[in-house]
């Protein structure tokens, strides 16, 4: 199914290229405007920019979501993992408990 | 910006911020963009005319206010006005005279509203009064009036400016000569 979620560096990266590309189109909307003397252009320019952030950071693309967070297994499975083995590994104890 | 409606709103917040900088940017860069604005009034003749009136329109019964009937022409070319933040100007006559008793009057004669930079330059002839031309003393004996073309610059963003033309030489007002119906 969709995937709306996306990782702690993807939400970093996302609001990078949204205040990225959102003020280069501002700063270009200006000088194209100011040079066409046309303040519609620079606002269609404006929009324009508006657009292309919203689309490049709105969905959660497959960029965003390159670093997914590793969780650590869950103390059943840390459980089954020490009864299988009959000699479970100090660590995985340690963790247990303090856990 | 973790979830699709947090990304949403930061993209939206983000874009009113920029979209502020930007309108202020153009505000700006309107007050110092530069124009060469040319414009000129002239009064062909002037007649004054009696007739009634009182400041609070109650005066019915004489005839002894005085009003000014001119006939103007203008020549003006306000295209360089029209810059990307000019919406539309607002272009006026003023006559402007002393008396003994009020050192500073100003009457819009005339005034228009151009939209366009294509109708941006003006040239009129035998052109009558809009507004009437009254003192407030009500008489016109002995006062000389120049008059200069005006201009309101009415921006899409930012502020509102003006400017006018060099004054006319004086004009005297002569005696009255009739009465107006």
């Amino acid at each position: 199914m969709f995937e709306f979620h996306i990782d702690f560096q993807g939400q970093h990266l996302a609001e990078q290229v949204t205040q990225g590309v959102i003020s280069f189109f501002g700063v270009i909307a200006f000088l194209v405007g100011l040079i066409a003397q046309d303040i519609r252009l620079s606002m269609y320019i404006f929009a324009a920019g508006v657009v292309v952030a919203a689309f490049s950071v709105i969905p959660a693309w497959p960029y965003l979501r390159k670093n997914p967070i590793k969780w650590l297994p869950s103390r059943e499975k840390l459980a089954a993992a020490a009864a299988s083995k009959q000699e479970p590994s100090p660590s995985d104890l340690k963790d247990k408990k303090t856990a | 910006m973790n979830s699709l409606q947090n990304r949403a709103n930061a993209v939206m917040a983000f874009s009113i911020s920029a979209i502020f900088c930007l309108l202020g940017a153009i505000a700006f860069s309107a007050l110092i963009i530069p124009s060469n604005p040319s414009g000129a009034v002239a009064l062909d003749s002037i007649k004054v005319v009696t007739g009634r009136y009182d400041r609070n329109w109650v005066d019915y019964k004489t005839r002894n206010n005085e009003f000014a009937n001119t006939v103007m022409r203008i020549d003006a070319d306000l295209s360089s006005l029209f810059h990307w933040n000019t919406k539309q100007l607002f272009v006026y006559a003023v006559a402007e005279y002393s008396t003994p008793t009020h050192p500073k009057n100003q009457i819009v004669l005339w005034d228009t509203i151009i939209k366009r930079k294509s109708v941006a330059v003006i040239s009129k002839r035998g052109l009558n009064n809009k507004y009437s031309l009254i003192d407030v003393n009500k008489k016109w004996t002995d006062i000389n009036a120049n008059v200069s073309l005006h201009w309101n610059i009415v921006p899409y963003v930012g502020f509102m400016t003006y400017g006018h033309s060099k004054a006319s030489e004086g004009y005297a007002f002569p005696l009255p000569s009739g009465i107006q119906t």
